[in-house]
């Protein structure tokens, strides 16, 4: 796999505007994705996944806002391109399958029409039989009935609108798709399939795909890197099987350690309290309240995003320290 | 069956009943009230100073209510007498019949109030959509929405009377009343259709202006509601244009209670703006109700009634029978 970066994300920091202050739900946050990797975004409900999907693909809407950072693909900022600039790069090379994908599609159009929509937008006027031919194949390819795309929305069960979504993710061969919990809502055996969907489409078209999910089990399964995400902050990143065998950040630990329980939403196994209110974080590092080693410069410094070897970034004061005294 | 012709057959089996049940009810109110119908029409003819006909009309009023027979007979006989088109005859303006005053103010209301409804739906609908999807964004239509409400608020009534006074009374370009200039005769010539579009004017735009304000609200409502929806979230995604996002996903999503709306107002049409009619004098079925109110003409009262119960209901059924085209997501009944 090579070491060039598709997409670079630098210090973003996306807030919302509520009347009892900012909520800094991602807040300086830095991270890139290689071509044709899988690249994992891990952490609790609350801490910012969806609002980093949403900033870097500037769909956030008011109250939220992007309050910093840039968003590097292709050389461009993302976040500085004109609106006509950003539209075109749209589905063509970035496409997105939401968190909510249930509704997702437009409820009075056919499946067909609403693929032959992106493809007539970034490909101009095409004939109608061959957008028909070129969606035949999509869902042959991806495990649908071309019989789906005759049908609306409302006739198709939840996983087979996730399964829609997804091959029309893949039409236009993009080089990164950004899926935000694309396996939460549906039960064990379509949740397979989908994530075998996504490992399909990788392989053919060589997209990169940023996959968002809380779920540990399916992050250990499916990424090739995966970054872990605390209260609107990134505290570890490393190869997937590195960060399983031997975690560093103490909240990783605890993740990795409440596998079951957090398919369940119940709370993390041996961590005590619940996540900050990201009005009010708590001062130094994020997690100290809730960290069974924290020290008493953790509750005052804020431990910096530092390098610790085999591409492995982790920001926790225990691994600053070993740094200063190597 | 296909569904659609089982949910067909279902709404029409409820249409079918309304309309009975409403027919039912016009038959029976005449006959609770107290003493002889027929006597007490006769007694307002003589009471109008109408001599000639007299008895012709008792004739016709004992044919039609078949008053000799029980009450199933007289049910037969008022159905006979209705699927012939037969409401009787106008006590006011006899011997003119029921039908006949109708069939006189129907095109006139129809005319008014079809074009004005439908244009007020229309650009109400396209401005209201623009101004939910600009929205916060921007300055212009901020300050029209509040306009908008104004003019929903005014009863479309008062609206005329001030129409009335500031262009037909204070600087009058237009006429103050009626259809038509008295002494016209009505005939397909050009100078009598100019003539009756400028008589039309104030009263459409009255109704025009009003219900406009009222279909500008609902609409950006409405389309503010869906912009927040996923998929339109998801249109923008995909990198859509702007203009395919609003009148592809959004507008076509608010056209459904959009056009529920339309089709409730096209029934209540055939009611006539009353007021509006009245403050023109304009000779529409409104008009003809409002005569017949105040001269206590009761068939020409009950036909119009009946009539507008009649145009509602088939405006009910007609959303019945488009809505599963405009919503596919319409379940055909118990399916
Ligand atoms: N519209 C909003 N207004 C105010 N706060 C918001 C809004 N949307 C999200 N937030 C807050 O931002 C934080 C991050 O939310 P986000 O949806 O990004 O989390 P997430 O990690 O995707 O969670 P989940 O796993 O539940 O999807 C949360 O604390 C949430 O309460
Ligand atoms: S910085 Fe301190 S509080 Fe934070 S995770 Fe590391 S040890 Fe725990
Ligand atoms: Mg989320």
């Amino acid at each position: 796999m090579s070491m060039e970066k598709l997409v670079e994300v630098r210090n973003l920091k996306a807030y919302y505007k509520t009347r009892s202050g900012e909520v800094k739900a991602v807040d300086g946050v830095s991270f890139y994705i290689r071509p044709k990797e899988i690249f994992g975004i891990a952490g609790e409900s609350g801490c910012g996944k969806s609002t980093l999907a949403l900033a870097m693909l500037r769909l956030l809407k008011p109250p939220g806002y992007i309050a910093g950072g840039q968003v590097i693909f292709q050389g461009k900022d993302l976040l500085k391109l004109k609106a006509e600039e950003l539209r075109s790069l749209r589905w063509k090379y970035i496409s997105y399958i939401p968190q909510s994908s249930m509704n997702a599609l437009n409820p009075v159009k056919r499946i067909r029409d609403q693929i032959a929509d992106v493809i007539k937008t970034h490909e101009g006027e095409i004939p109608d039989e061959e957008i028909d031919k070129r969606i035949e194949e999509l869902f042959t390819s991806t495990g649908l009935s071309p019989a789906v795309a005759k049908m609306y929305p409302h006739e198709l069960s939840g996983g087979m609108r996730q399964r829609v979504i997804i091959a029309m993710s893949a039409i236009l061969n993009p080089r990164l798709i950004v899926a935000d919990e694309p396996t939460t809502a549906l039960d064990v055996v379509v949740q397979r399939g989908i994530l075998q969907l996504l490992l399909d489409i990788r392989n053919k078209i060589g997209s990169s795909i940023m996959l968002i999910t809380h779920d540990m089990a399916v992050q250990a399964e499916v990424v090739d890197r995966l970054a872990v995400m605390y209260a609107g902050k990134i505290v570890e990143i490393g190869d997937v099987d590195h960060v399983f065998k031997e975690p560093l950040h103490p909240y990783t630990s605890a993740l990795i350690g409440a596998i079951p329980s957090i398919r369940e939403k119940r709370r993390l196994k041996g961590l005590k309290g619940l996540p900050p209110d990201l009005r009010r974080p708590p001062p130094g590092c994020r997690f100290h309240p809730r960290c069974p080693h924290a020290k008493e410069i953790c509750k005052k410094v804020e431990p910096p995003l530092v390098e610790v070897g085999r591409g492995r970034v982790v920001a926790c004061h225990l691994y600053v320290e070993e740094e200063v005294r190597a | 069956m296909h569904p659609y012709v089982r949910y067909l057959l279902g709404r029409l089996a409820t249409y079918a009943g309304v309309v009975f049940f409403a027919i039912l009810i016009n038959f029976i109110i005449p006959r609770m009230i107290p003493g002889d119908p027929i006597k007490m029409i006769l007694g307002k003819l003589l009471l109008q100073g109408t001599k000639v006909g007299g008895e012709e009309l008792v004739e016709a009023y004992k044919r039609m209510f078949g008053l000799e027979g029980d009450i199933w007979t007289q049910f037969v006989c008022y159905l006979r007498e209705l699927l012939r088109g037969n409401l009787g005859y106008s006590i006011a303006n006899f011997p003119a019949t029921v039908m006949e005053l109708i069939h006189m103010a129907l095109p006139w209301t129809i005319g008014l109030l079809s074009v004005t409804v439908v244009l007020a739906w229309i650009i109400g609908s396209i401005l209201g959509a623009l101004a939910g999807w600009k929205g916060a964004e921007s300055k212009v239509w901020g300050y029209v929405a509040p306009f908008a409400l104004v003019f929903s608020i005014i009863p479309y009534y008062m609206f005329a009377v001030i129409l009335v006074f500031l262009l037909a009374y204070l600087i009058p370009i237009f006429p103050m009343s009626g259809a038509y200039s008295i002494g016209m005769i009505p005939s397909l010539s050009w100078s009598f259709i100019v003539d009756v579009i400028r008589h039309s004017i104030l009263p459409a735009l009255s109704i025009l202006i009003t219900s406009l304000g009222w279909w500008f609200l609902s609409m950006r409502s409405l389309i503010i509601m869906i912009k927040g929806e996923d998929y339109i979230l998801m249109a923008e995604a995909k990198g859509l244009k702007e203009k395919t996002i609003l009148w592809s996903y959004a507008f076509r999503n608010a056209m459904l209670p959009q056009t529920t709306g339309l089709t409730l107002a096209l029934g209540n049409i055939v009611g006539g703006a009353l007021l509006t009619e009245i403050v023109f004098a304009y000779p529409g079925m409104g008009w003809l109700l409002y005569n017949a109110i105040t001269s206590l003409d009761y068939p020409v009262i009950q036909g119009v009634v009946l009539i507008i119960i009649l145009a509602v209901c088939t405006a009910t059924f007609i959303i019945d029978m488009i809505y599963p085209f405009i919503d596919p997501r319409i379940r055909y009944g118990a399916e």
